[in-house]
């Protein structure tokens, strides 16, 4: 495809304007004598809104009041005329079409490009035409075209999915059934959840409670007898202490005497017939019956306590909310009805989001071990070898899938342009289409002259039969230009 | 004190303490009068006879990795424990002086000879006579330290002119008391003191129920200041041996509904019994008379005699057992068993509060 030709209308308060540009099919240079706001990114602007593209023109025009034609070579297509928000395609046999940019973005897309797929129509604007700012930000995925209205469609590149159609992988199935997997494992955590706090409130439910709080008041009413019983043992053997040393002392005062033969005998304590060691026994117990009474005292005020904190946590404001939510409470019993537990549950989610997983790293493999993933990189290593960035990207480390770009400055610019250049060639070869390349202004993103060299160099070398549009104000060496286009009263000549 | 968890260390101490009082009083059990944890002057005291004290100082390693490499501590509770037990020394010389520590090597690591006359799985005491120089002279150093470092409050000077005594006074032993959570792996070597000490004295008493009796009981009034006298800590031992379990009763096994009906009725109408005077003069005359001894105690229980005693006189004591819903048949058998159980129990007594004992070990 080569766009020879673009006439743009404009027609708003200040009455009708219109200028035609005529391009070159090898590299034209869009140039403003060094000035800036002349109108450069206007006229790039004009070209891809003017091809159906669902994107505003720069502020100083409005949708509504503009229209372009566009005569185009080298495609199936020879005029595209947009006035609005309508896009009249006229073809080689002298057919046409209308559409509008709102609700036939992919129709119109089809038609300009037809070779291309479907799922690459929306990124493939990504690879050929790099926007002032936005456009050179991204390098394999993001959003490429600034958007300036609410009414633009959001374009962007996704450097998966391009590699997976190259690989024959379905993607569109791939992220239908990550969807899917994405949204059963949102559904088994909330239902893991719900059930989770059903299986609380049910613990903490009144039943439960009143349950628990009798089983204490059991174990307590029967301690109590124990105690009585120990409590009697204790006083017993208290009460024979007692008689035993009344018995000693009584022995002691009365001061008995028997005759035994000739013999008076003095009664005392050790000569009655007594078991002597009772008192030892009697005390013995009588200690062990106290330690006894101790212990179980102790635990049945431990019981006590258990079960008053039992009781005051029953009135827990949390109860009092769900009790006051019927269905909610309702919703909760039938859930646990089921007998499904929050264990169960979880175990399914736990298998959910790891099937999502493992899916989607098993794709990715795919992706990243395929012949196309690699083809792309060695073409972008051969490229970058051509403006000197054979130290950032190089065969032993295929970094196309990777996130990170670690770079900043003119370096960075010349990498997203070398990075989306090498898909563009990968994908002009691989579907046998020629599309024209638009920059515009790399210039502004750091870029010095050097570096601005470096790509013109790159650009002949692999896209020497492109048609290479692009606008800047830096001054290129007129050896790469093959026609000029100076700008300098604005894209109509206005200012 | 919680079954399912290894002690902490306030417990633990606790419990190294009741052990060191235990093992120390089966040690010398004849000689003891009380046994005091936690005691005016050192962690266990136990009061002798002649009104001197034996003065343990308990030091014990709380985790479970016991070894010479984890038990980094042996320097500082040397240190406090030697300085504390020559503080004693110096207050009173005629009171013994115990080191008992639960890690073995009470002299740090093996290279300082620690190995050679203190090693796992024995239980002795280690006298002051018997530790070696280097030994001597780590306890010398670590009571110099203790002055240097101002935390003691004898001289130096004290230290040289004591010293030497001290260190012949002294005793220390390595016991083997680990902070296991199951108590029958932590309690091993207590138990097999216990069991020595009831198989030397011909005592027939379960061993782990003494010892639980002991711990819980014993020691425990609710309070961490205890003190037990030697008849109470002996009593024990009848107090364990008369404990029925409820599925046993007159010396056999009885079904679950029996010892609903009966079995507390028999426990309280036998203890009321025999805390019964009358009961016990009567007792005590007819075996001064069958028995032809001159005081009850010199009475020995003879399992072959026994029963043609209680046949001769059961029926003088019936009275004491008649209970109503029971037949005639069971009243001679509850009569015949409690006095039999009385004579058992008062032929332990003898031997327990009467006569000698064997030490444990």
């Amino acid at each position: 495809m080569l766009i020879r030709k673009i006439l743009i209308k404009y027609s708003d308060t200040n009455g009708p304007v219109s200028k035609s540009y005529l391009f070159n099919e090898k590299i034209n240079l869009v140039f403003s004598n060094g000035n800036n706001t002349k109108g450069k990114t206007s006229l790039l602007r004009f070209i891809i809104w003017g091809l159906g593209f669902n994107i505003s023109l720069t502020k100083n025009f409005k949708s509504a009041y503009s229209e372009t034609e566009i005569i185009i070579e080298d495609s199936p297509v020879s005029k595209v005329n947009r006035k609005g928000y309508n896009v009249r395609i006229f073809y080689r046999d002298a057919s046409e079409k209308t559409f509008s940019v709102f609700d036939d973005r992919l129709e119109i897309e089809k038609n300009i490009f037809g070779r291309v797929p479907q799922i690459l129509r929306d990124q493939i604007i990504g690879y050929f035409y790099f926007d002032q700012d936005n456009g050179y930000r991204p390098w394999n995925r993001g959003e490429v075209i600034q958007k300036l209205d609410s009414k633009s469609n959001i374009y962007k590149i996704d450097i998966d999915a391009l590699v997976a159609y190259f690989s024959g992988i379905n993607y569109e199935k791939f992220l239908e059934k990550r969807k899917a997997l994405k949204k059963a494992a949102d559904e088994t955590l909330n239902i893991t959840k719900f059930i989770s706090s059903a299986e609380r409130t049910s613990i903490i439910n009144t039943q439960d409670k009143k349950e628990q709080i009798k089983g204490i008041s059991d174990q307590i009413s029967q301690l109590k007898i124990e105690l009585t019983r120990i409590k009697e043992k204790k006083d017993m053997y208290s009460e024979s202490i007692k008689d035993y040393d009344a018995f000693n002392s009584l022995i002691n005062k009365l001061s008995i005497k028997i005759k035994h033969r000739n013999e008076i005998i003095a009664i005392t304590k050790k000569n009655v017939i007594q078991d002597n060691k009772l008192e030892i026994r009697l005390r013995g117990y009588k200690t062990y019956y106290k330690t006894l009474e101790k212990k179980v005292s102790r635990r049945i005020e431990e019981l006590k306590k258990d079960r008053l904190n039992i009781s005051l946590n029953n009135s827990g404001k949390k109860i009092e909310l769900i009790k006051s939510n019927d269905t909610y409470k309702e919703m909760q019993e039938i859930m646990l009805s089921t007998g499904i537990t929050s264990v169960d549950s979880e175990k399914v989610h736990k298998n959910v989001v790891k099937q999502r997983s493992d899916y989607q790293k098993e794709i990715k493999n795919k992706i990243k071990n395929s012949d196309a993933s690699n083809n792309i990189w060695n073409l972008i290593v051969k490229m970058s070898n051509i403006v000197g960035l054979n130290r950032v990207f190089n065969n032993e480390d295929n970094r196309l899938l990777s996130n990170e770009l670690k770079l900043s400055g003119a370096k960075r610019t010349l990498a997203v342009i070398i990075y989306r250049l090498g898909v563009l060639y990968f994908i002009e070869n691989e579907l046998n289409i020629k599309l024209p390349i638009i920059l515009d202004s790399p210039a502004s993103q750091e870029m010095d002259q050097e570096n601005l060299d470096l790509l013109m160099v790159m650009l002949k070398r692999y896209f020497n039969n492109s048609q290479i549009i692009i606008a800047t104000n830096q001054r290129i060496n007129t050896e790469y230009i093959d026609k000029k286009i100076i700008l300098d009263k604005g894209v109509l000549n206005t200012i | 004190m919680t079954l399912d968890r290894n002690a902490n260390a306030t417990e633990f101490g606790w419990q190294f303490q009741i052990f060191s009082g235990i093992v120390a009083a089966l040690n010398d059990i004849n000689n003891i009068k009380s046994i005091n944890i936690e005691g005016i002057e050192q962690d266990v005291e136990l009061e002798q006879n002649n009104g001197d004290k034996i003065l343990i100082q308990a030091k014990a390693y709380t985790k479970t990795d016991i070894n010479d490499t984890s038990v980094t501590e042996w320097g500082e509770k040397l240190a406090s424990a030697m300085n504390g037990l020559l503080e004693n020394y110096i207050n009173n010389k005629r009171n013994i002086l115990k080191y008992y520590v639960n890690f073995p090597y009470p002299f740090g690591v093996k290279r300082k000879g620690s190995k050679s006359n203190f090693s796992i799985g024995d239980y002795g005491e280690i006298y002051g006579t018997e530790l070696n120089d280097v030994q001597k002279e780590i306890i010398k150093n670590k009571i110099i330290g203790y002055i240097d470092g101002g935390k003691s409050s004898l001289t130096k000077a004290q230290l040289k002119n004591n010293y030497n005594d001290f260190i012949s006074k002294i005793v220390i032993r390595n016991c083997l008391f680990t902070n296991f959570r199951d108590k029958n792996r932590k309690y091993e070597q207590l138990d097999s003191l216990i069991r020595d000490f009831l198989e030397k004295n011909k005592l027939d008493v379960s061993v782990k129920r003494l010892r639980d009796y002991w711990i819980a009981n014993a020691f425990d009034n609710g309070s961490y200041k205890v003190s037990i006298d030697r008849n109470n800590f002996l009593f024990g031992i009848i107090i364990v041996k008369n404990s029925f379990s409820s599925h046993e009763l007159m010396g056999r096994r009885i079904g679950h509904n029996k010892v609903v009906t009966l079995y507390d009725r028999f426990r309280s109408i036998i203890d009321r019994t025999f805390a019964l005077e009358e009961f016990n003069r009567m007792l005590v005359s007819d075996i001064l008379k069958l028995e032809n001894i001159q005081n009850i105690n010199e009475y020995n229980y003879d399992e072959e005699t026994v029963p043609k005693l209680v046949n001769k006189i059961y029926d003088n004591y019936e009275h004491y057992f008649r209970l109503e819903n029971i037949n005639n048949a069971e009243v001679t058998e509850l009569t015949k068993y409690s006095l039999q159980h009385f004579l058992l129990e008062e032929d332990i007594i003898n031997k327990l509060l009467c006569g000698e004992l064997l030490n444990a070990d």
